[in-house]
């Protein structure tokens, strides 16, 4: 699109949508939280739904004070990024989303784990559940941040 | 439902491909250190600042220094005015897409 002169060859619309996009992207994803705290975060929820009822309450808080480390990190990582726009509201994607993790976290509660290899399966469906959620909750906002951006100028 | 706020306004300003990418990087965030925007770019500190230099003479973006843990740090936000510009060049390049232009 660019060349020495004045920086145009040809004028594209599409193009320019698309570099604008592009960047736009770039930026809101190094503002929201990294894959791998995610992925501890869930590691840590799954693990102590997978034992409710089976281990006692003690291991479980055990397990829940493993989250006070991770929202340090969390807490610290942040510090070191952009700062994101606030957005009044979520997307509907989101909300679906946010509810199938809601659902998904309660409607475990319901199995309860007879043998060691169903605690195992049981964590692996709630990870599972949970991680396609969030991921999905994570790219519905930063796409809503970015639609945001692009169309409203307060 | 929302409705985009701003009718088209194309900006010979904001199009410089950078300056457009500088916007579009700015525009999802409240604000940026310079090395983060540099990084995310994918541009050069010399490209980066002499585009900053020209938005900030126009009124569209703010550069304030301040001092972290001993640091001189650089901060990078839209204005009211670069934010509206922004949201009306991207308008335009719709309409011009719709148009067929």
């Amino acid at each position: 699109m660019a060349n020495e002169n004045n920086g145009f060859v040809a004028f594209s619309p599409q193009e320019a949508l698309a570099e604008i996009d592009r960047a736009a992207d770039t930026m809101a994803e190094t503002t929201e939280a990294p894959r791998s705290l995610m992925f501890v975060l869930l590691a840590i929820v799954s693990t102590a739904l997978a034992l409710v009822n089976i281990v006692p309450w003690a291991v479980i808080f055990g397990i829940a004070c493993l989250l006070i480390p991770v929202g340090l990190w969390y807490f610290l990582l942040m510090r070191t990024r952009a700062k994101k726009r606030a957005v009044l509201n979520h997307s509907g994607p989101y909300i679906v989303n946010a509810l199938l993790l809601l659902l998904a976290t309660q409607c475990s509660r319901f199995w309860e784990p007879g043998a060691w290899w169903e605690i195992v399966a049981k964590w692996l469906v709630i990870f599972t559940l949970s991680w396609i959620a969030v991921s999905r909750m994570r790219a519905a906002t930063i796409k809503n941040r970015i639609k945001d951006a692009n169309e409203h100028s307060f | 439902m929302s409705i985009p706020s701003n009718q088209g306004v194309f900006d010979d300003l904001i199009h410089f491909p950078v300056r457009l990418r500088i916007c579009a990087g700015l525009a999802p965030l409240q604000w940026a250190e310079f090395s983060q925007l540099r990084d995310g770019l994918g541009v050069a500190d010399s490209v980066l600042s002499k585009h900053l230099k020209h938005l900030t003479d126009a009124g569209y973006v703010d550069i304030e220094r301040f001092i972290k843990a001993g640091r001189s740090l650089v901060r990078v936000a839209l204005t009211n005015t670069g934010r509206k510009a922004y949201v009306d060049h991207v308008a335009a390049l719709r309409d011009m897409l719709q148009t067929g232009q």
